[in-house]
């Protein structure tokens, strides 16, 4: 089930909500984990049934891994690397087997390996995120930086959360432990849930899924059709698309979140203002980001140990980074190149350069770094790339192909203009939250224009069968 | 004011599904179009398909998504100038133009192409019927971007489709007598101020229809209506077509054209026969003051132009197409041709020398006594007859070809060069030498000939390939007819025949036939030289494609061995052994005797049934030297499975069964193995395949939401449409790839036409009865024993729930067809099966189904003496509340359950209320009891397995180890 369908908006969402309130009456909140603990679970079903099991079974492993950390505490390096290792090693056999066995397939069989018979491994649905939230959860209480949770409903509902569940934002347990179990409900939270969740509704439905269309016609051109001006037209469409389409399903999460009293932290930060890389990875996936720091890029020793040893740091992370969007040389180099600019920032000093200095170059320039990132991302394998590149960088041109010109039309200009902003919003703060606590008109005018405009549109859109899923949940 | 907020955002989200809850619960239950709850199971908690049923129940259950997507789309429209709908086309100021008239034609050469082609059918078609002394008249209405160009909008082409274009360049040549061009009164009629389009609407005005009969009656010399009788003929109001299927609105019921018939009509005027679309709706009250009697066929219905128009006894023949219909008309010229009873004036046959024909590319030709032996490798392997004169506008030609009855494949013919400059050429095509105009025919059973109409062209080469596949053909006659109008002039002396070439009137030169090039004759003493080391023949194999099945023809089947040979030309011998033990099938044989032009190919015959073979073959020259076919091939058994979405979930759906290694499947035009998905193919398969010991074939080609007839279209295409990229042709291509005969065809379809309610169960029965006769027993050669082959038929599925009054008149209409059309049989009956949510079934349902159709088959080799289940045979009130139901046992000889027997309903008749029933047991092994909680009144109606969702619970099946089920019942 994904949030941007019909089924999830006037079905799921209402009768979760129903529930949710009628437990709060009924029962004053003692049911309120359980009950949203079943609907995650149900929420599930809906996307990946056949791996519910795996879902309950795996979060049952994690669970027992923290209670025999603080029941056992002197071998608790052990729990904790029994939980690393079953955790990633699930995860790269569901993600990565079927990459390894393509890529090395050839020498395996050479070797007498009997491959004949090798069927192809499906994917678990949000398994990337939800194991690094258990993990998060294990190392957290391995390190002592919160005490592992007794009730295993609490738990379950912690890793299993429907907002969160499927495309993240990767909720740390440390950052939410208190919630669990003394969160508050308020009418001034659900409300600013409700408009975060129309919010990202309308960036989805409207915005991104209108960029898509341009991005999926443009990367899907043969090479002999592009010209420099499609390929930046369709390598815009696609940076624009992957921003609204992932900030959207973070926006509608941190707003579901919020209509049941969680406070998620923000995943975005207008990425495409970002005055350098390092500043791009301080607002883009910043859950992510977040997490690489904290579990991966600090216990390699981070940026103490020497230059040298940084670059390094750097380079692995993002290298890792990138391969855990997807079994594909593509992400690899994807990670790779951001990583290379990171250290290219550190190494020419160039991210200690004053913030003020050069500001709107340094954003073009940025901008530009990351939409050629985009581009190793978007496309099925190098090759393409390099082809997507030389008509980008080859000051070609050619005909606008027809199916392209076709698209071109009124709407889907003016929807276009309307995404672009994302490329020249002002980078400061963004947090719109107290700017609408204070000004009530304002807050009111927003409400009634996204409840009563924009959400029957969007509904509207969703019940002509358009079903796009978000990017993100192929990770 | 966030408190009201937020319970307004929680209204809007609950408010759709409460309304809808509540009014399911008090309202009206009559969903006929809607699907039932997927009914929960704890098998299908982890099925992904269960929760996809569920979801799609819910969006196409909850009346406001219709609502929220006739916004959608209105907001599109009103606000962006926009279309959600990929059949409509948004131009300038709201202008809306069907999408086909308006799309791009990426091979403008391969459209003028055709539609040169199908110029020349019409030339043909007009002679046919002049000849019989009829006339035809042929009214093409331009589309609404050729009327109305300025507001189509940026990236339109061209007001004319290039089709439609070469069709009108190549009418200013060599004009059709019966040709009315509309175009020039039309624009006429624009510019008078006239409507010609509505704004929003795909067919033409009234005001339009009026001046366009006015210019057919003017022009064909008819009585025109009197001015005014003129303002008095009532004519439908401008129609918003194109606008409802913008915002997908349903269209509004259409009336049959043939309503047009009635008058006034000229007492003395002739009788026409009027083939034609939509547009005749606003036509015909314009024209029938003209004619004695006008006999409409609807050419939406009737996809194909034959000799239906001509059986019906007329004077003129009509024939009326939309601009864009034109790329769909087909038109079929041997049907007309044989259709046309009369003896035919003014029409001169001249046999063509067979001798004289040549090989173009490989391939080998023999003189016999049934007429040209055309040996050929498969398809691109042409042959050319001598060459003819081409049609002149005096006198025009065409050929007629004549093969065997028992002729199998496709057969395509080239006339060559195109020299008219008519169909645009790029260098690409002038180089590849494709500017030929081919046609692909397939051999109609009852007719044997094909016609080709002759280009207009002082000399015309006719290249010819029999089949697709490769073997022996023959071409027992080719004639040219030359239509010359009613007086055709003397006819000179007749050259000897040996000489002969062209056509006697033509003027040509006349040359001597030479030899074939690749006569031996001609280089005997070149042979002779050649040292016999060197010489000795090399063979290879063109092998049999790997899994393929012949179909038997009694208990064996014949096969075409081909290849190539170097070296000395000796005989060829072919034998056939087991793939697995090499033993011996079929021994050594010849299987050409005279091999030439470096190809073998003869008939391997009587090969037993069964499997798997392979294929040796050796030059009698060296017979030590045996050149093995590496692929594994049988003759067996074929099934054709057609339909819908639930035959192709025959294919698709559970893993419960491991694949008979004698059961393969032919999809796209490929054989392979099957895997472990499709319990209802594999249970199929592998039943056949068990008891008759012989490899099964089946045959993939349904394709889901396809409709029988037009009404059905759901844009997936409809059987009866015989179009040259519809379903049914690409079906048709499939047999003929696997050799263009099959055992059985199996369907299972009818979900399409049931769910508009638009198809009444006399017009699916009537449609269906045409798709077997006309199409699928022509189309297809008969592999079976049987008198026809078998069609056999799984009546639509019942729905979970709903009043399906429309899938019933399709059920009814299938149960009908057993009885009407020869040789069709009820393979399996599925409605006590059960449903997997949605329309579909659940996948045991399939393996069950598979099981029973193979029953059906075996009852139609002979082999079991049953293959349906009980069925009702009378009722009888024996008092007010005990009704008794004897049933005819047909294979078993008791029933279950004994007790609680579901699927009964007594009615009160005529208001059909139901009666309430205490119970339905067993009364004895023959005789089921009702007995009911109050008293039924003297009239009532008693239904089993029928109406509304009946409870299929615990229903009745008999007691043999199929356990079939007890037969649907009303009366």
């Amino acid at each position: 089930m994904i949030f941007s369908s019909l089924f999830f908006i006037l079905a799921f969402l209402p009768v979760v909500i129903v529930c949710y309130y009628g437990q709060h009456l009924l029962f004053e909140n003692r049911l309120r984990n359980l009950t949203l603990l079943v609907f995650s679970y149900l929420f599930y079903l809906f996307g990946a049934p056949e791996f519910i099991l795996f879902l309950a079974g795996s979060t049952l492993f994690d669970y027992a891994m923290g209670r025999f950390m603080d029941r056992f505490e002197r071998q608790k390096r052990l729990w904790l690397t029994l939980s690393v290792i079953v955790n990633l090693g699930l995860l790269a056999w569901f993600k990565y087997a079927n990459f390894l066995v393509s890529q090395t397939g050839e020498y395996l069989i050479r070797m007498g390996l009997d491959l004949s018979g090798w069927e192809a491994v499906a994917l678990p649905v949000g398994i990337s995120f939800f194991t690094f939230q258990k993990l998060s959860y294990t190392i957290d209480v391995y390190r002592g930086r919160c005490r592992s949770i007794a009730n295993i409903i609490d738990f379950s509902m912690y890793v299993a959360l429907f907002p969160q569940l499927v495309a993240g934002p990767i909720v740390r347990f440390r950052d939410i432990h208190a919630q669990i179990n003394a969160r508050v409900e308020s009418w001034d939270a659900f409300y600013t849930g409700a408009v975060r969740f129309c919010w990202g509704l309308c960036k989805k439905v409207i915005l991104a899924d209108t960029c898509g269309r341009f991005a999926d016609l443009i990367f899907g051109l043969s090479p002999a059709l592009l010209d420099t001006r499609t390929a930046w037209l369709g390598a815009i469409a696609y940076s624009l698309q992957i921003y609204l389409d992932f900030s959207a399903y973070s926006d509608m999460a941190i707003g579901l979140g919020m209509l049941f009293g969680f406070r998620f932290l923000e995943n975005f930060n207008r990425p495409y203002s970002a005055i350098s890389l390092t500043d791009f990875w301080k607002r883009w996936h910043i859950s992510l980001s977040r997490w690489f720091r904290d579990y991966l890029y600090l216990p390699l020793g981070g940026n103490r140990q020497g230059a040298a040893r940084t670059y390094l740091n750097l380079t692995l992370v993002f290298l890792l980074c990138g391969f855990w969007h997807g079994a594909n040389w593509t992400f690899l180099a994807w990670g790779a190149y951001h990583g290379l600019f990171l250290v290219v920032e550190r190494i020419t000093g160039l991210r200690r350069v004053p913030d003020n200095r050069l500001r709107g170059f340094r954003r073009l320039l940025t901008l530009a770094v990351v939409v050629c990132g985009w581009v190793i991302f978007r496309c099925d394998d190098l090759v393409q790339a390099g082809h997507f590149f030389t008509a980008m960088f080859s000051l070609s041109a050619n005909e606008l192909p027809t199916s392209l010109v076709s698209l071109l039309d009124m709407k889907n200009g003016v929807l276009m203009l309307c995404a672009s902003t994302a490329l020249i919003l002002p980078s400061g703060d963004m947090n719109a939250e107290p700017q609408l606590k204070d000004r009530r008109f304002l807050a009111a005018t927003v409400g009634i224009v996204l409840f009563v405009v924009i959400l029957p549109w969007c509904a509207a859109i969703l019940a002509s069968g358009y079903q796009n899923p978000f990017i993100y949940y192929r990770f | 004011m966030k408190k009201f907020l937020s319970l307004l955002f929680v209204i809007l989200l609950t408010a759709p599904a409460a309304l809808w809850l509540v009014g399911h619960m008090y309202g009206n239950s009559d969903n006929t179009l809607h699907q039932g709850f997927p009914p929960p199971e704890a098998t299908l908690w982890l099925d992904r398909g269960y929760y996809q049923a569920v979801e799609g129940w819910f969006r196409e259950s909850l009346p406001v998504g219709k609502h929220l997507k006739t916004l959608h789309n209105w907001l599109n429209y009103h606000l962006f100038s926009a279309s959600s709908t990929a059949s409509v086309r948004v131009g300038i100021h709201g202008w809306l133009y069907p999408m086909e008239t308006t799309a791009d034609y990426p091979e403008p050469p391969v459209a003028r192409q055709a539609g040169y082609r199908l110029f020349l059918e019409l030339h043909a078609v007009e002679k046919i019927i002049s000849a019989t002394g009829h006339r035809f008249l042929v009214i093409v209405v331009p589309g609404k971007p050729a009327i109305y160009p300025e507001y189509v909008g940026a990236g339109f082409s061209g007001a004319q489709s290039p089709f439609y274009k070469a069709l009108l360049d190549a009418n200013d040549r060599h004009p059709l007598s019966g040709f009315v061009g509309l175009d020039p009164i039309l624009k006429k009629a624009k510019l008078s101020g006239i409507d010609v389009y509505h704004k929003r609407s795909r067919l033409w005005s009234c005001g339009a229809a009026a001046a366009a009969a006015e210019q057919i009656l003017n022009f064909q010399e008819l009585a025109r209506p009197l001015s005014s009788d003129r303002s008095s003929i009532p004519c439908p109001p401008p129609d918003n077509d194109l606008y409802r299927l913008l915002l997908d609105e349903a269209p509004p019921e259409k009336a049959p054209l043939a309503g047009h018939t009635a008058g006034p009509h000229a007492v003395n005027g002739p009788v026409a026969v009027v083939y034609g679309d939509e547009y005749l709706d606003r036509l015909l009250p314009f024209l029938t003051s003209a004619f004695k009697s006008l006999a409409v066929i609807d050419s939406t219905q009737e996809p194909t132009f034959d000799r239906n128009v001509m059986a019906k006894k007329s004077d003129w023949v009509v024939l009326e197409s939309g601009e864009s219909g034109l790329e769909r008309l087909h038109l079929n010229l041997e049907a007309i041709y044989a259709a046309a009873s009369q003896p035919m004036q003014g029409v001169v046959k001249r046999d063509i020398a067979l001798d004289g024909a040549k090989p173009v590319t490989p391939c080998a030709l023999d003189i016999t006594p049934d007429g040209l032996q055309i040996k050929i490798p498969g398809e691109g392997a042409f042959f050319s007859l001598p060459p003819l004169s081409g049609s002149t506008n005096r006198v025009f030609r065409m050929v007629k070809l004549t093969f065997p009855a028992d002729h199998q494949g496709r057969i395509t013919i080239k006339t060559l060069p195109e020299k008219t400059g008519l169909i645009e050429s790029s260098p690409r095509q002038v180089a590849g030498n494709e500017l030929a105009i081919a046609v692909q025919k397939n051999l109609s059973r009852e007719t044997r000939h094909v016609i080709v109409p002759l280009p207009f062209d002082e000399s015309v080469e006719i290249q010819i390939n029999p089949s697709q596949h490769p073997g022996v053909f023959i071409l027992e006659k080719a004639e040219l007819l030359s239509f010359y109008g009613k007086n055709p002039p003397p006819a000179p002396s007749i050259p000897e025949r040996s000489e002969m070439v062209g056509d006697i009137y033509s003027g040509m030169e006349l040359q001597p036939i030479k030899p074939p090039a690749g006569d031996p004759v001609d280089e005997p003493a070149r042979q002779a030289s050649v040292h016999l080391t060197e010489a000795l023949p090399e063979l290879s194999l063109a092998d049999i494609e790997e899994g393929r099945i012949f179909q038997r023809q009694g208990k064996s089947a014949d096969i075409v061995v081909t290849g190539t040979y170097s070296g000395l030309p000796g005989t060829v011998e072919s034998r056939v052994v087991d793939a697995g033990t090499d033993a011996v099938v079929v021994p050594w044989t010849v299987v050409d005797d005279a091999p030439e032009n470096g190809l073998y190919t003869g008939i391997l015959r009587h090969i037993p049934q069964g499997g798997w073979y392979r294929l040796h073959v050796r030059s009698s020259l060296t017979p030590w030297v045996v050149n093995k076919g590496s692929t594994r091939w049988g003759v067996g058994m074929l099934v054709a499975c057609i339909g819908q979405s639930n035959m192709r979930e025959w294919f698709f759906t559970g893993n419960a069964h491991q694949p008979s290694p004698l059961v393969m499947l032919h999809r796209n035009g490929k054989w392979f193995a099957p895997g472990i998905e499709g319990n209802g193919a594999l249970a199929l398969g592998n039943r056949l395949a068990s008891m008759l010991k012989m490899p099964i074939g089946l045959l993939d080609y349904s394709v889901n939401g396809t409709g029988l007839t037009a009404k059905a279209e759901w844009g997936k295409g409809f059987w009866l449409d015989t179009g040259p990229d519809g379903i049914y042709r690409r079906f048709i291509d499939g047999v003929n790839t696997a050799g263009g005969s099959v055992e059985v065809v199996l369907w299972m379809q009818g979900e399409a036409d049931a769910a508009r309610g638009t198809v009444s169960r006399e017009e699916y029965r009537s449609a269906l009865e045409r798709f077997v006769n006309d199409q699928i027993r022509s189309d297809i050669k008969n592999g079976s024993s049987r008198p026809r082959l078998p069609f056999l038929i799984i009546p639509l599925v019942k729905r979970p729930s709903g009043r399906d009054a429309s899938c019933q008149w399709i059920r009814d209409a299938q149960m009908d067809a057993l009885k009407t059309i020869d040789e069709c049989h009820l393979a399996a009956l599925s409605l006590d099966l059960e449903n997997r949510g949605r329309q579909h079934l659940a996948p045991a349902a399939y393996s069950t189904l598979g099981i029973r159709t193979a029953q059906t088959i075996f009852y139609l080799l002979g082999k079991v003496h049953f293959h349906r289940g009980p069925a009702i045979s009378t009722v009888t009130r024996l008092s007010d509340r005990v009704i008794d139901i004897a049933i005819r046992q047909q294979g078993g000889t008791d029933f279950t359950p004994w007790s609680e027997i579901t699927g009964f309903e007594v009615l009160a008749d005529p208001d059909r209320t139901p009666l309430s029933i205490a119970s339905v047991s067993r009364k004895d092994g023959n005789t089921i009891r009702i007995e009911l909680a109050d008293d039924a009144p003297p009239d009532f109606i008693l239904r089993y397995l029928y109406g509304a969702h009946p409870d299929t619970s615990n229903p009745v099946r008999d007691n043999t180890a199929l356990r079939l089920p007890l037969e649907p019942f009303s009366q």
